[in-house]
This record gives structure tokens, C-alpha cells and sequence, in this order.
């Protein structure tokens, strides 16, 4: 594998240098004029050549082209397209900055290229957001959501609100990589799952891609979230900020050296506590009951080669019942990213990064009685990648990435009555690797490709105890047989894949494309959760000699179509999913503080398949989208459903949702969306009987998700009010109407059984929202 | 799911209830559910004392069923000791048989059992043996204030200490005036002194939840103070490691409500009893060491 790497490299490294005294290279970065900010996938357009390229997740773009005059188009829509003439007799850099436009929207006149890309991107299943747009949407208690605004796409949705993460094209959340400037974020949730860990001041730009996954993505089966945040407005001093029923919010942003160093301090607050104090007794009067997160990135131009950004990201969630009792929890990264240039061709970034996440549960305010717990998972990685722009129809990636690991599992020591206890389940430690390569290559205007391989590596390492488990009858715990101790960094088991990908478009006309891929993903760390929802308490675990990696192959095909010059967007894709080595739990697991977890888990296979539709109006006062996916996902264990395959528990058929915004004027802003989705699938029993006077539920069947809870409807609304439009004045504000859920639908989340009095035993709906939830948040710019 | 674990789960549930205070909403709804066909149900959790022994047969019934189960009343029931002497139970009425203890009992800790049963003519079968029991060394009673979970009040624990070696199981009872604990909540198993196997507290004095269960529990699930002058007794029952993890599944699918969003998915238990025919069965037989203390609160 490394040798075919190598020559792969080599060929393109000659092949570059064959062409380079031909060709001369335009390279330069994109920004926005305002405020400095990198513009990701701006479009740049050579008339002569009827081709293009866009810029990178860091705004940078590089095209090499023969000697000649050219006409070069920069677009990026909401901004005033500029044009440059260039004589190109050498390599020159063209930096541009874009002017927001100020015209309405539907004046502005735009190159054509720039929004055909539904139709004309080799990209497919993937999905990117601006924050503008997540801003826009109705929201939950006043809060812009970032998490909750993806769930409004075709092929993501969620177990129901309040529940953490989001669930893609039938994975389970595990199954999503969320980035956060390229550090990995391994709780998105505030809250449990109400809100996400993004503050939306600091965000910049957000893409999911679900399917057709190029080798620089790997680690995760279903998705890729890669959220950027801002860098900070490099010409002037600015600040954000808001008021809502739940947080308030504070963004800070500034040039430190005007063009070549700025940076952004964004921090959020809730303060529920404050507001649910007079429904709390005396014992719970000094609860603490918030959640805050703080995010700070600068960046630093040392020249036109080199720049670095440095980011981080700190957030908890706190619940304090007076001194008896404290649980919290919260995500930590640090990312260092450093772009350089080698050539005016070759790009690179290296990203170092650390993340960790962690929860600690104490109970207990006395030295002689208490209970304390705490669990983490810590990361460390390297990650080097390189573009090389060969030509404007030729772009080479490659690089690599490396991360140790290091889980706390639980660490939980109990005093009672001076006499110490200690529970807690010892360190596991791993490594893991990989290295790609990936080529895109524009045959011609219509026919595209990327191919490329991904080579992943993972080492499950000591220092710690390796464990041995017998068979046993499918469903049941598998007792332990030995345990083998390995010292600090010695492999006990190593795990390796290779993962092809590929993705190619053929274009029909300049309105319609049909586009296909394939990937092939591996997943080496699991996320241990056998709840409905997953809880802040769930463990990350790693492959080990007993679990093995992850593997989804994913095939998808779609057909992309935009109407009445591109202001519709209308695309279909079918995908078909098929995973080995997926987890499951034995009846009874403990997945808590259990050294023996491993003889608890169970694997098996799974499949997903699904169609997605979407319309987008994209243009005129009124625009939105209207998303639709049919889709099963299912799953086939040993030990249950009697081994047959059966629905996941996030299997949904029909998952509908339209999302509109009208602008009524200069002042008013009106959006909703409606969402219809099918009941998620659960487990009810048949029977009951009496055991020491308990009334136990049973299952006739042993079947598993058997029934559906019925269907889920919900509409929300919103209005936003801008204060009175005058150029002159800095301070800017608006106010947001929010009402969740406008006809309280009283929507289950869940139906369980339980036993009264006398034996009797009923059903009970769960639902998490029963009512309609009105808010109000002021918004302020400065 | 342990009960530090439920103390977790008290305080995520607690927390999630705030967080949803003024919305989050339970009603109790009509549904139809599937019907399964009725098995046989065994309910034979006997013991090592001198007193008459109960065993009931019966069948079950669809799960919203709030009648009482039909009784099995002409199964022929005994209990044979592997040194062959057999244990015959009689029909009592609604599916109870009784096995009359004249002085004697079943046996000690170290015998070995096995459970027949004859029904319409299929033999059903099961084995167990007596294992050991720690005693109870003594019930302590404080006056706790402040404290969350408790209102303030006198609050009992017992302690016994765990036998060393792994794999002890146990399944606490706890009577109040001599009436049983017997809300769903106030199930109290113990795995060694702790929770549940992986955890591996083994020949420790039980930790503190295990030893707190003894106070009664109200609707909100917080532990409710004894008064002056009641009358506690705590006894442990030893019980097969099968039998804890039938008692586990079925407390945690009992209490399932209770978790809310953080519901686990439905889990049959796993009988001990099998069916010369391979006829649906359910239920259990144990036989328990009992080892038991009683106290008067006083303050």
C-alpha cells in the first residue's frame, strides 16, 4: 500500500513538473471585503477555458493555465461578482475581496457558474449551510440552532427532541464525525439534546456530507459535519450579540494587526436556573442548572506563504444540586492549523489538534461519605494534507493523519464511612492512522471524477489488561476466559482497512447532471449506548481484540436538475448502505463501570437504502426548501429479534419537511417549517406475568422494534423585525418571534408500560414537548 | 442498571425535568398491542427455613390483562434434593401449591435441587442449589437532615459483609411492620457487595445504596423516614447468578418508565425452566439461604 502511495505521489510530482514549464499559475485567497472573513468555495471562472475552479476550506485557490489573456470571473453568492483581465506571461497571485451586495437580491446579476452548482459540482449528498440561513430559521426558546436546522434535510433526522446528535441516512450517531475546526467534537449536545455546542456567532460556515465521501474524510460510517467558525473581522472592531429565554450571547471581533491578524471571542450563557428557581423546594434552592460555552480563535498572516490560525472551544453543561450532588459535563478542543505554501501550486495545511470530552458525577459533600465518578475520552492528532493544483481540471490530494488516544471509561471511587471503595475501570489506550490519496480530474466541462484511497490503521494498545472471553448462547454474556496484562504503548491488537472512494459526475446539459459514488468507511471508536436517547453518561470505546472496526459501504446515485436559471435547485439520490461489525448489547447489559463490558456486546449486520428528494427555491422574496426521504434501516444480530433483521430504532419511512422564509419588506422576515415524519420504531411487549408479586412485561415473540410510535407533526414559526435601516449608524438590532411548535402537538417521544397500583398495568406517552412554545430574542450587531 | 446507576439516573431525569418543567407532559394512553400466545409461568422462589414452602403455577396473560392470571390447579409439583428425598407440593387453590413444613425444611447451603413439574402431561424441569448468605451484623439508625433524595428523618442501613470470591448474589428484602417493601423500585439485588458483575466489589461490607434500600421509597422515588417505634426487618436471600439476572432484567423493564427518554429497549427474562416438549415457559425456581434482623427504630 505505502509503495503504490509513494508512486502515486512520485507520477504526479513529475507529472507537475513536466507541465510547469508550460504553464504558469493564478493562486491567491478569497475574502469577503467587510470583514476580512475567508470565503469557502467561492467560484472562479476562465471565460476562455469555459472552466473553473473554487476556493478552499481556507479561501484559497490556485489554477494553473498556459500562457495567455484571460478573463477571469470571481463570484460568490451574495457578493458583487469582480472581473480581472490577466496577461499571463507568469505566476501571479490575485487576492480578492468581495463587497456583500447591498441591492436586493433578486437585482443581483451573477455569474451563472457560480450558481449552477447543484448541477455542475462533482460533490453529491452533501450538504452546506450558511449561518445566514441557519439565523433565519424558527427557533426553540429564541436559539439559533445549528444541529437542529440539519434535521431539516433530506437524509438526516433525529430520535426526537431533546434526544443528543442527529441520525444520517439510517447510522446511529456515533456514526457522524463532527468537526469543529477540524478537531473532532464528541458531544454536540447542550442540554441532552436540546441545544448544540455551536455558538452561532462564531460559526461561519457548516457542510454535511453524507455520502460520496472523499478520502481526506475518514474515522466515522455515516457523516461528516464540518463545522468553521469565524476568523474574526480583520478590518474593524466588531460585536454580536443577544438576548434570548435561554442564553444570551456575546461575540467579540477584531483586527490585531490590521489585514494580517485578527480574532473572535464568542461565549454564550443560559440561565434556566435563574428561571426555574420558584418551581424549585428548599432542598434544590441552590441548584445549578446552566450551561455555557466559549469559543476563541485567532489567526495570524506572516506572509503571503504562511498563515496560522489558532482556535478553541470550551463548554459545560452544570448540574449542582445544592453541595449533595453535582453532575457535568462538557467538550474541550484545542486546534492549530498551520497553511503554507509550498509553490503557488501546492497548498498545505497541517492541523494539530486535541479534544477531549468528559462528565463527572459526585454525590456526597462529606470526606467519609461520597461518591465520585468522572469519565473522558482525550485525543492528540497530527494531520498534514496537501493540495496540488496541477491544472484547473486536475487537483491532487494527499496527506495523512495520526491520533493516540487515551479513554477513561470511569474512574469512580466510593467512601463509606471512611472505607474507600474503588470501582473504577481502567485506561484503555489506542492509536490510530491513516493515509490518502485522492485526484480530482475534469475530463472535460462535463464529465468529472475523484477517485481516491484511504488507508486506516488502528493499534489497541496496553498499558492496561486484554480479555478473553468464552462463547455463548447468542444474547447472553460471555463469561470471561483470561486476562493478559500489556505494558504502556504495547499493541494487543491492530485493526487495518483500506477504503476506496470514488465519485463522478456527467453533466447532460448546463441544467441537468447525473451523478453516482462510492465509499467505503471504517470506524474504529464506538460510542456505547443502549438508551433511546443517548445519555451525557455514554462511553467511547475502542476496537480492541474483541470489537472489531466499523465498515459501511455506501452506494449512491443522483440526478440534479435547476429550473428557470438556476433559481430552482431540484435534486433525487437513491443510496444503498450495507455495515458489518455493528454494536449491539445483550439483554440486561451493563454498560457502566463494567471492567467485562466487551462480554456484553454483541455484532451484527446492517443495511440502509432510501431515496431523497429536494427543491430549493433559491431566488425572490419567498425561498425555501421542500425535503422528502423514503428510507428503512435495519439491522441483523445474533441474539436478537431472533436473529432475523429488524428496524433500527431511528428507522424512519417517511421523513417530509419544508422550510420557507418571505422577506415582506426591509424590516420584516417571516419563516416556518413543517415537519411529518413517520413513528420511530420500539419494542412493545405481549404478555405479562406475576413473579413474586412483580407484574413482569414479556414478549411473546422476542421480537425487537416490533411497532411504531405513531406519527410525528410539528410547525413552527417566526418573524424577525430589523431595526430601522440607517447606513450610518453602526448599532444594528432585531427582534425574533419564535413560536415551537404553533398547534401543540402533544408528539411522543416514547411509549413505555408500567404498573400501578393492584397489578394494573398501562401504556404511557412520553411526549417532551406538549405544548406550544412562545419566545423572544434580541439581537444586536455593533 | 445498578443503583448508583439509578442515582444517575435520578439526577438526569431530575435535571431533564427541570430543564422541561413547564412542557414535557405523560398521558396515559389506550393501545392495542399484539397478542402472544400464553406460557406456563413458574413462580418458585423457596427457601432454606423451617416453614411451609410456596410454589404457584400459573399462565400468562395479555399484557393490559388486569384480571388474575389463570391458575394452573391440577399440576402434580415437587421438589427433589439430590440426596433423593422429595419435596411434594400440594394444590391450595389459584394455582398455589404448599409444601407442609413440620419442623423440617428444604435443606442448607451446598444441596443441590431440582424443581418438576407435570402439566397436562409434559414434565417441566428445573435445577438449582442453596448457596451461601452472609449474616447481618446490624441495622443502624441515624437522624439525616439536609440531604438530597431524603427528607430529613431517621433513616435505617444494615450492614453484612460480602464473602470473598467473586459471583455472590443476592436479593435483599426489607419489611416495615412486618409488611414487604414491595414497590418496584424497592427491589434491591446485589451482585458480591455491589451492583452487578463488572464492577467487581467483592468481600466488602455492601455499599451504601445497597444498604439504604431499606428505607421505603414514595411516588417520587425519595426515601421515606422511619418514625419512633417501627419495626424493621432486613433479610438476604442468596440466589443463583441465573436468578439475579432474571430479577435485574425484569426490575430494570418494571422501572423502565422512569428512565424517560433514557428508556432501554424491551428484554424478555430468561428462565430457568425448560419443558420436556419444549412448551413456552416462564418464571423461575430459586432456592434461597435466608439470613435475616429485625429492629425497633429509636431515635
Amino acid at each position: 500500500m505505502y509503495k503504490t502511495l509513494l508512486t502515486a505521489i512520485i507520477t504526479v510530482w513529475f507529472a507537475c513538473s513536466a507541465y510547469a514549464q508550460q504553464k504558469f499559475t493564478i493562486s491567491g485567497y478569497i475574502k469577503d471585503a467587510s470583514n476580512g472573513e475567508t470565503l469557502i468555495g467561492a467560484n472562479i471562472f476562465i471565460k476562455e477555458l469555459a472552466s473553473g475552479v473554487s476556493s478552499n476550506e481556507y479561501g484559497f485557490y490556485s489554477i494553473s493555465i498556459p500562457e495567455g489573456s484571460y478573463q477571469l470571473e470571481y463570484s460568490y453568492l451574495g457578493y458583487q461578482t469582480v472581473v480581472r483581465d490577466v496577461a499571463l506571461t507568469e505566476n501571479i497571485t490575485i487576492n480578492v475581496e468581495f463587497d456583500p451586495e447591498d441591492i436586493q437580491i433578486e437585482e443581483i446579476v451573477i455569474a451563472a457558474e457560480a450558481k449552477d452548482r447543484n448541477v455542475s459540482d462533482l460533490e453529491m449528498s452533501a450538504n452546506t449551510m450558511d449561518i445566514q440561513t441557519i439565523q433565519k430559521m424558527p427557533t426553540l426558546l429564541g436559539e439559533v440552532e445549528v444541529l437542529r436546522s440539519i434535521q431539516l434535510l433530506p437524509g438526516v433526522s433525529s430520535v426526537g427532541e431533546g434526544a443528543s446528535g442527529f441520525n444520517v441516512r439510517g447510522g446511529s450517531i456515533d456514526q457522524n464525525l463532527v468537526l469543529l475546526d477540524e478537531a473532532p467534537v464528541y458531544n454536540s449536545s447542550h442540554l441532552f439534546g436540546f441545544f448544540s455546542v455551536f455558538n452561532p456567532d462564531a460559526v461561519k460556515d457548516i457542510k454535511l456530507l453524507k455520502g460520496g465521501i472523499p478520502a481526506r474524510y475518514g474515522g466515522r460510517l455515516s457523516s461528516i459535519l464540518d463545522v468553521r467558525m469565524k476568523e474574526g473581522n480583520n478590518k474593524k472592531f466588531a460585536m454580536n450579540g443577544g438576548i434570548g429565554a435561554i442564553f444570551s450571547r456575546l461575540s467579540i471581533e477584531a483586527p490585531i494587526v490590521k489585514d494580517k491578524s485578527s480574532f473572535i471571542v464568542a461565549g454564550r450563557r443560559s440561565y434556566i436556573d435563574i428561571l426555574a428557581k420558584p418551581f424549585l423546594n428548599e432542598e434544590l434552592e441552590d441548584s445549578a442548572l446552566n450551561f455555557y460555552d466559549l469559543t476563541i480563535k485567532t489567526n495570524y498572516k506572516f506572509s503571503e506563504k504562511d498563515r496560522i490560525y489558532l482556535s478553541g472551544y470550551v463548554g459545560r453543561d452544570n448540574f449542582g444540586f445544592g453541595d449533595q450532588a453535582g453532575f457535568n459535563w462538557g467538550n474541550r478542543t484545542l486546534t492549530f492549523r498551520w497553511n503554507h505554501l509550498f509553490s503557488d501550486r501546492l497548498f498545505s495545511n497541517l492541523t494539530l489538534y486535541t479534544s477531549d470530552y468528559d462528565y463527572r458525577i459526585n454525590f456526597g459533600d462529606e470526606a467519609d461519605n461520597k461518591f465520585d465518578w468522572d469519565a473522558s475520552i482525550i485525543n492528540y492528532s497530527a494531520k498534514p494534507e496537501f493540495s496540488l493544483f496541477l491544472s484547473p481540471t486536475n487537483l491532487v490530494r494527499f496527506g495523512g493523519q495520526f491520533i493516540a488516544y487515551r479513554f477513561e471509561p470511569g474512574n469512580a471511587i466510593g467512601v463509606s464511612e471512611g472505607e474507600v471503595l474503588d470501582i473504577s475501570v481502567d485506561n484503555k489506550y489506542a492509536l490510530e492512522g491513516g493515509l490518502f490519496f485522492e485526484n480530482e480530474i475534469d475530463f472535460n466541462p462535463n464529465f468529472s471524477i475523484n477517485y481516491g484511497l484511504r488507508w486506516s490503521y488502528f493499534n489497541f494498545t496496553g498499558k492496561g489488561l486484554a480479555y478473553t472471553f468464552d462463547d455463548a448462547p447468542p444474547g447472553t454474556r460471555r463469561p470471561l476466559v483470561e486476562s493478559t496484562f500489556f505494558d504502556q504503548w504495547e499493541s494487543i491488537k491492530q485493526h487495518n482497512n483500506f477504503e476506496p472512494r470514488l465519485s463522478v459526475k456527467a453533466q447532460l446539459n448546463p441544467s441537468q447532471s447525473i451523478k453516482a459514488s462510492y465509499n467505503r468507511m471504517a470506524q474504529y471508536i464506538h460510542l456505547i449506548s443502549n438508551t433511546t436517547a443517548s445519555t451525557p453518561v455514554d462511553i467511547w470505546q475502542p476496537s480492541t481484540n474483541n470489537l472489531r472496526p466499523q465498515i459501511a459501504d455506501q452506494l449512491a446515485l443522483g440526478y440534479f436538475q435547476n429550473f428557470q436559471n438556476n433559481s430552482y435547485e431540484f435534486s433525487t439520490e437513491v443510496y444503498y448502505k450495507k455495515y458489518t461489525n455493528l454494536l449491539d448489547y445483550i439483554d440486561g447489559a451493563d454498560i457502566l463501570l463494567n471492567e467485562l463490558l466487551e462480554g456484553d456486546l454483541l455484532d451484527g449486520i446492517g443495511r440502509s437504502y432510501g431515496v431523497e428528494f429536494m427543491l430549493e427555491k433559491k431566488e425572490g422574496p419567498l425561498t425555501g426548501w421542500l425535503s422528502y426521504t423514503l428510507a428503512r434501516s435495519e439491522r441483523k444480530i445474533e441474539g436478537i429479534n431472533n436473529g432475523e433483521w429488524y428496524p433500527s430504532r431511528f428507522d424512519q419511512t417517511h421523513n417530509l419537511s419544508i422550510t420557507g422564509f418571505y422577506e415582506l419588506n426591509d424590516r420584516w422576515t417571516f419563516s416556518s417549517n413543517f415537519v411529518l415524519v413517520s413513528g420511530t420504531p420500539t419494542t412493545f411487549p405481549t404478555n405479562r406475568f406475576l413473579q413474586q408479586g412483580f407484574v413482569i412485561p414479556h414478549n411473546a415473540f422476542e421480537s425487537r422494534n416490533n411497532v411504531r410510535i405513531p406519527v410525528y407533526h410539528r410547525l413552527d414559526i417566526s418573524a424577525t423585525l430589523q431595526g430601522k435601516k440607517n447606513k450610518e449608524r453602526r448599532w444594528q438590532s432585531e427582534w425574533v418571534f419564535s413560536i415551537y411548535n404553533v398547534y401543540s402537538k402533544r408528539n411522543p417521544f416514547s411509549i413505555f408500560f408500567r404498573q400501578k397500583e393492584n397489578r394494573r398495568t398501562e401504556a404511557v406517552r412520553l411526549s417532551v414537548i406538549g405544548n406550544f412554545i412562545p419566545s423572544v430574542s434580541y439581537n444586536f450587531k455593533f | 442498571m445498578s443503583i448508583i446507576k439509578m442515582d444517575w439516573k435520578k439526577l438526569s431525569a431530575l435535571s431533564f425535568i427541570i430543564c422541561v418543567l413547564l412542557t414535557s407532559c405523560e398521558d396515559v394512553i389506550d393501545l392495542e398491542l399484539e397478542e402472544g400466545s400464553s406460557a406456563l409461568v413458574v413462580d418458585a422462589w423457596v427457601n432454606d427455613l423451617p416453614q411451609n414452602q410456596e410454589i404457584y403455577i400459573r399462565r400468562s396473560q395479555p399484557y393490559f390483562d388486569n384480571s388474575n392470571p389463570p391458575a394452573i390447579t391440577d399440576a402434580v409439583v415437587s421438589v427433589i434434593r439430590d440426596d433423593g428425598l422429595r419435596f411434594d407440593f400440594v394444590h391450595q387453590g389459584d394455582g398455589r401449591y404448599v409444601w407442609q413444613a413440620q419442623g423440617d425444611s428444604l435443606g442448607v447451603v451446598g444441596n443441590s435441587y431440582q424443581l418438576e413439574i407435570q402439566v397436562d402431561g409434559e414434565l417441566f424441569s428445573a435445577q438449582t442449589e442453596i448457596f451461601r448468605v452472609p449474616v447481618i451484623d446490624s441495622i443502624g439508625v441515624e437522624f439525616r437532615e439536609n440531604e438530597l433524595f431524603f427528607d430529613d428523618g431517621l433513616y435505617a442501613q444494615f450492614y453484612a459483609r460480602d464473602f470473598e470470591g467473586r459471583g455472590d448474589t443476592y436479593w435483599i428484602k426489607s419489611y416495615k411492620n412486618d409488611s414487604l417493601l414491595d414497590k418496584t423500585q424497592e427491589i434491591n439485588l446485589a451482585f458480591d457487595a455491589g451492583f452487578d458483575a463488572g464492577t467487581g466489589i467483592d468481600g466488602l461490607v455492601f455499599i451504601p445504596p445497597v444498604r439504604e434500600l431499606v428505607n421505603p421509597l414514595d411516588e417520587d422515588l425519595l426515601s421515606v423516614p422511619y418514625e419512633a417505634g417501627d419495626r424493621l426487618r432486613v433479610e438476604i436471600h442468596s440466589i443463583s447468578n441465573e436468578a439475579f439476572n432474571f430479577m435485574e432484567i425484569a426490575r430494570d423493564q418494571i422501572n423502565n418508565g422512569d428512565n424517560g427518554i433514557f428508556s432501554i429497549p424491551l428484554a424478555n427474562t430468561r428462565t430457568n425452566v425448560t419443558g420436556q416438549n419444549g412448551s413456552d415457559v416462564l418464571g423461575f425456581f430459586n432456592v434461597a439461604a435466608i439470613t435475616s434482623l429485625s429492629a425497633v427504630i429509636e431515635e
